[in-house]
């Protein structure tokens, strides 16, 4: 993830043992002697990654870094640190703007888990904040248009490319991978939710004939790229890179989840589906498939639905429970609501329905 | 009469408290942490109020089981039911789904509820099948 200065901070503290091994390492990192001066963790609703705020003093001077650590237990299949960077490095040549990475530290003594360093962007990606505040982003119209262009340029990437280590081969089905991932999540959580299995049911019965596979970002949606004042600045959150379906990742972004209570803008919040489509359209030269795009909220939703319900399991379990995971536990109600008014018997495909 | 008052009418003063006394008088973190807990509050008085409605739509989803299930048992074996294929389109699970989520939003977040039953009014019919 990347984040803004601006996002809300939460009260959890860096305890110091851990400050100390990481001002060690930023030590050897910079190859001179390092002071760490603040450490602040940053929210983020959604986020799979814990983020930390790092300003630290070395060279005379204070410089300010993003430090990303690794959720323990986290469900869905993240990418290790080298594939994240692999893939990172990739989409930075075809000229998509990303954090710029610092280093990454895989080596679990330091803070327990992996960890990636990115240069502190000026500039906010809280969801909330995106989008209500219409001083940022610029015109809306033209963020949304450039969006939609953005992950065109992502989807320009195709398979074969030795870079990309993908958990999904590029001629398997997008949709059936993600079904059987939830699935195979819900099993783990020992979750019972009809509504759920009912949504997953109608999705793997309904899928649409998956476009040509390309690198799909897996987590394309607001609250993920960061913007200033006068527009977008950087697209983070990559751990979720791999092969798939295009149609997915503008599944995600519509996904009415990720309109943080803007519903009526049907592009993540911001703007109309049209423009988004149209940006895409006119980068890719693709008409958007609308259908498709709409099957893949549904995906988007339930998988939304699975990650705040996990939230609550890890909360259950966690020696310290937290009020806010617990609260974001609920969310599932709403979610699921969504999921069943979607897939009526009459949206399912040659409907035998009783 | 009873004059003893209830836990949901406790709930309901602690938060109105919360809200009126102690979150006006806070900032940053804090005001949001204050917040959090007035929403906990809420959705727990909500759910002591409709706990038989929830219970009664939780019954009514399974009893369409194919083959019912020891109570503590029933949910997951239903959930697994409907991913075997067995419930495909059926209207009355369809319905019965739909009836429990009402239910669980309008605990946990009924604004969502209001907005989603605006919407559906305004399609001018029911896209619920």
């Amino acid at each position: 993830m990347l984040t803004g200065m601006n996002g809300w901070s939460g009260a959890d503290a860096m305890d110091e043992a851990l400050q100390a091994r990481l001002t060690d390492w930023l030590g050897g990192l910079f190859n001179e002697s390092v002071r760490i001066d603040m450490v602040e963790h940053q929210k983020e609703i959604g986020s799979v990654r814990q983020s930390w705020l790092v300003s630290a003093i070395f060279g005379g001077k204070s410089s300010k870094f993003l430090l990303q650590i690794d959720v323990p237990l986290y469900i869905f299949e993240i990418h290790d640190r080298a594939n994240e960077f692999a893939i990172l490095e990739l989409v930075r040549s075809q000229g998509i703007s990303i954090p710029k990475l610092i280093a990454s530290c895989t080596d679990q003594a330091v803070l327990g888990a992996p960890f990636t360093l990115f240069e502190m962007a000026s500039g906010v990606n809280f969801g909330q904040q995106v989008v209500n505040d219409i001083s940022l982003g610029g015109d809306r119209r033209a963020l949304t248009n450039q969006l939609g262009r953005e992950l065109a340029k992502i989807h320009r990437i195709e398979p074969p490319n030795a870079r990309v280590s993908s958990s999904v081969p590029p001629d398997s089905s997008p949709s059936a991978a993600q079904i059987a991932n939830i699935r195979r999540n819900l099993d783990r959580l020992w979750l019972g939710r009809p509504a759920i299995e009912w949504g997953l049911r109608w999705a793997e019965l309904n899928a649409p004939t998956p476009r040509r596979a390309s690198l799909v970002h897996g987590d394309y949606r607001t609250g993920n790229y960061l913007v200033d004042q006068s527009g977008l600045v950087a697209i983070g959150n990559w751990q979720f890179g791999s092969w798939g379906d295009p149609w997915s990742d503008l599944g995600c972004f519509c996904a009415e989840c990720w309109r943080f209570g803007q519903t009526h803008l049907e592009a993540g919040g911001i703007g109309t589906r049209e423009d988004f489509y149209q940006g895409y359209y006119e980068e890719s030269g693709f008409a958007v498939d609308d259908g498709a795009v709409r099957y893949w909220e549904i995906i988007a939703l339930i998988r939304r639905a699975v990650s705040v319900l996990e939230e609550g399991a890890l909360n259950r379990d966690d020696v310290k429970p937290s009020l806010e995971a617990a609260l974001g536990n609920r969310l599932a109600s709403e979610l699921e609501l969504a999921v069943v008014r979607a897939t009526a018997p009459s949206a399912w495909r040659n409907n035998h329905g009783h | 009469m009873d004059i003893e008052v209830t836990g949901t009418e406790l709930l309901d003063l602690a938060q109105q408290t919360l809200e009126e006394q102690i979150v006006p008088q806070l900032s940053g973190k804090y005001r949001y942490v204050a917040q959090m807990i007035g929403a906990a509050i809420r959705i727990a008085a909500r759910e002591i109020v409709q706990e038989h409605r929830l219970m009664t739509a939780e019954e009514a989803l399974l009893v369409l089981a194919a083959h019912p299930q020891d109570p503590s048992e029933a949910r997951f074996s239903f959930a697994r039911e409907i991913r075997d294929g067995r419930h495909d389109a059926d209207s009355r699970v369809h319905a019965a789904l739909w009836a429990e989520a009402v239910i669980r939003t309008s605990i946990s977040k009924p604004s969502v509820l209001a907005r989603t039953e605006r919407r559906l009014a305004g399609m001018g019919s029911n896209d619920m099948g």
